[in-house]
């Protein structure tokens, strides 16, 4: 008899972990500061850092929208990556990366020469960053430089990458006008290509975390979230309006509304 | 005498080269409309391209309504090819270049 409410135990908390599909739910939006533009994202504790480039500056701000602080006179800033306590931020018109420590912006040594650096990715010693005129994503690791894709249309190639991110031995690429994402290993081979028949109009920014890829369909105005694997789980659209970046944080997607002022928040539930 | 002659062709066709080059010059602030310019990463682009030209003071852009406005150096024209050349490499096609009225 034990054993039958064991295995009828058993059975009910199995079910219920199957029938436990989280989706990701509108929750609210933070409003930004008048007349800001913001293109990208990144958060560093309770607070988030905004790239602004119509304004020629980042904003740090609370949850509240209220400025913390600010980096003024960057000349065209894109799409940003925090890293233990640094601030990495691509200037798209003087090809430079600066790195925000301690009040002070420096500029950080790159073994290659990017044209339009539109985004980075940081973990540790090991940079991506996505190297818009020249299709491709410089992955500089110590002082060891190689290339991730060429020009072009096939699998493997990229056409105006717009972000980058590193994760685990992995290199995600927003292959912007491709109208897809595409997976690499560190030696430049191709491990996935994700989102080529979901409609996508410029694939502007990816983010990841430990169960998903969001990606952003910035000139549908749609974040289409996937499994690690690839396969499409949702479609946002709700208060979504012209999103440049996506940023994933715990049960929470952060959204920038490039042309409405303001960040959208969605919770997993 | 003939080799006279020959110098003076040759100086006159390369003034003639010289006013006509400078007649298709353009100059003052001129408004040019380019179809996709919605995306920031291209308007930014373009932006970027746009200022290796020699002889553009400021560049505007707006990614709203889809133009560029260019303010070029008092006396330092800009050829009309060049501009649409740069704007081709950045990836895009000038739908038209109109003079804006400075006064």
């Amino acid at each position: 008899m034990g054993r039958l409410y064991f295995l009828a135990l058993l059975v009910l908390v199995i079910i219920s972990c199957k029938e436990e599909k989280k989706e990701w739910v509108f929750e609210g939006k933070i409003e930004l500061p008048e007349n800001s533009r913001p293109l990208a994202l990144a958060k560093t504790g309770d607070e988030l850092w905004f790239s602004d480039p119509e304004n020629f500056r980042l904003l740090k701000i609370d949850f509240h929208g209220n400025v913390l602080d600010s980096i003024t006179g960057v000349k065209r800033p894109m799409n940003i990556d925090f890293d233990k306590g640094k601030l990495y931020t691509p200037e798209f018109l003087t090809d430079t990366i600066w790195v925000f420590e301690n009040g002070k912006n420096i500029p950080l040594p790159i073994k290659a020469q990017p044209n339009a650096p539109a985004g980075i990715s940081v973990k540790g010693d090991t940079i991506a960053i996505a190297d818009f005129y020249n299709h491709r994503v410089i992955l500089q690791i110590g002082s060891k430089v190689t290339f991730i894709g060429k020009v072009g249309h096939d699998k493997g190639q990229l056409y105006y990458p717009t972000d980058v991110k590193i994760k685990e031995d992995k290199i995600y690429v927003a292959d912007a006008y491709n109208h897809r994402v595409q997976i690499f290993n560190f030696s430049n081979k191709l491990l996935n290509i994700i989102g080529e028949k979901d409609g996508f109009n410029v694939t502007s920014a990816i983010a990841l975390n430990s169960n998903y890829i969001a990606a952003t369909d910035q000139e549908n105005s749609r974040v289409l979230i996937y499994d690690l694997k690839g396969a499409l789980l949702q479609i946002l659209e709700t208060n979504i309006n012209y999103p440049t970046d996506v940023l994933l944080n715990q049960d929470r997607l952060y959204i920038s509304n490039f042309k409405k002022n303001s960040i959208s928040i969605y919770r997993n539930r | 005498m003939e080799k006279m002659i020959l110098m003076m062709l040759i100086s006159l066709s390369a003034l003639a080269v010289k006013a006509q080059d400078t007649e298709n010059k353009l100059n003052g602030t001129l408004k040019i409309e380019i179809d996709g310019l919605s995306c920031p990463f291209c308007a930014y682009g373009l932006e970027k391209n746009l200022s290796k030209v020699e002889g553009v003071q400021t560049i505007k852009i707006d990614v709203e309504n889809a133009f560029v406005l260019l303010t070029i150096f008092e006396g330092m024209g800009v050829n009309e090819a060049t501009i649409r050349k740069n704007i081709k490499d950045a990836g895009f096609t000038p739908r038209s270049i109109t003079k804006e009225n400075d006064g």
